[in-house]
């Protein structure tokens, strides 16, 4: 997965690097200045043909511009910044990111905290469960609860 | 026509009275009733007139504000309602679905239980969704998603790119899609499979392999 907000980044660096501003590398690439724009805040990323052209225009290559081959740079205290959501995430669930998760879990939103939950629920992502339930609400504690439950107590219920 | 209230050997009568009589009944504070819509406008103009500038221009912004935000509400409702359903955003800003009106009753009942379903239950709900049932053929993907498991979002994603009524969300339900999938989707792709796929939304989830491989299939052609 790529990250809008590091490949912005690189757009913006690039142009900078070209001697371009934003109206210039827009007129080359027949778009309008607020595309570009949205593509260096990583609010949208360009479309594979503009990808093409931008590679064109800039001199560069479609991994660098999507910094294909470049490890992310995480800070633990502020996971998302500088980055996209999706691609923190994505990288996180994959397992690519080794943070510890249940002090980062107060950063995100509850359908991303969910979405980390279930790796957890289905092994994927290894966590110490004691730190975890203490950061959980009631309803992820019973989401959560689902596969680790042992069996007599599930035979109980 | 002003009137006035009179109570007459025990019997509520209603007696004419000129506008001289009702402003002094106004000034000792009793209730002057008004049968005739005119009458009544032009006592409420004078009753402005009376009131002051001040009062005047805050009752006036006030009525603007109000009439602004009631226009306001139904030209968004009008222009980007039916915009923001079709992109399954409805209720997004929002505290209830109910007032979604393609939102049927049985999956709004769904999404508030899903959270506290079983695997099993859950699972039951992926296979009559994906078996066609009806009762289930609202259901929004980019909601239902979360709660699955990794095999059902892998199957859900399938059948629903395979009906092609993932559309605009495509990009909502693939960060929940497995990359083993997503990569036998661009095997398929890249084989022609999905000639229709926009796989512009779809290439910003693909896994840095599998974006070279697009890339690399598209230089070619």
């Amino acid at each position: 997965m790529i990250d809008s907000i590091r490949v912005g980044n690189k757009i913006a660096e690039l142009r900078k690097d070209a001697g371009m501003s934003q109206e210039q590398l827009a007129d080359a690439l027949y778009v309008t200045r607020q595309a570009l724009s949205k593509w260096e805040t990583g609010t949208s990323v360009p479309t594979l043909e503009m990808l093409m052209a931008l590679s064109r225009v800039l001199n560069s290559t479609f991994e660098e511009i999507l910094c294909l081959d470049e490890e992310a740079d995480i800070n633990p205290d502020d996971i998302f910044a500088g980055h996209s959501r999706k691609f923190i995430l994505r990288q996180i669930v994959s397992g690519k990111l080794s943070l510890d998760i249940p002090n980062i879990l107060y950063q995100m939103s509850p359908s991303e905290r969910l979405l980390v939950l279930r790796e957890i629920r289905e092994g994927r992502l290894e966590v110490d469960r004691d730190e975890l339930d203490s950061r959980l609400s009631l309803s992820e504690k019973r989401y959560l609860g689902g596969k680790n439950n042992d069996p007599e107590e599930s035979n109980q219920r | 026509m002003i009137l006035k209230k009179v109570i007459k050997d025990n019997q509520t009568i209603y007696v004419a009275v000129d506008k001289a009589e009702a402003e002094e009944m106004e000034k000792r504070g009793e209730e002057a009733i008004f049968v005739d819509e005119d009458d009544e406008e032009k006592e409420e103009a004078k009753e402005k007139e009376r009131s002051s500038d001040d009062d005047k221009s805050f009752f006036e912004h006030g009525s603007r504000a109000a009439e602004f935000a009631h226009r306001f509400r139904d030209r968004f409702q009008h222009g980007f309602g039916p915009r923001m359903r079709k992109a399954g955003m409805n209720g997004r800003f929002s505290y209830s679905h109910s007032d979604d009106e393609d939102d049927d009753p049985k999956t709004a009942q769904l999404m508030r239980i899903l959270p506290f379903m079983d695997d099993e239950d859950v699972h039951e709900v992926v296979e009559k969704y994906l078996a066609g049932d009806p009762d289930f053929a609202k259901l929004k993907l980019p909601a239902i998603m979360p709660f699955l498991n990794e095999k059902d979002c892998d199957a859900v994603f399938k059948k629903a790119l395979e009906s092609k009524e993932l559309g605009h969300y495509i990009g909502a339900v693939a960060p929940f899609v497995s990359q083993k999938a997503l990569s036998a989707l661009v095997d398929q792709y890249l084989d022609g499979v999905y000639p229709d796929l926009d796989i512009n939304r779809l290439y910003p989830f693909l896994d840095p392999k599998d974006i070279k491989r697009v890339f690399s299939y598209l230089l070619k052609k």
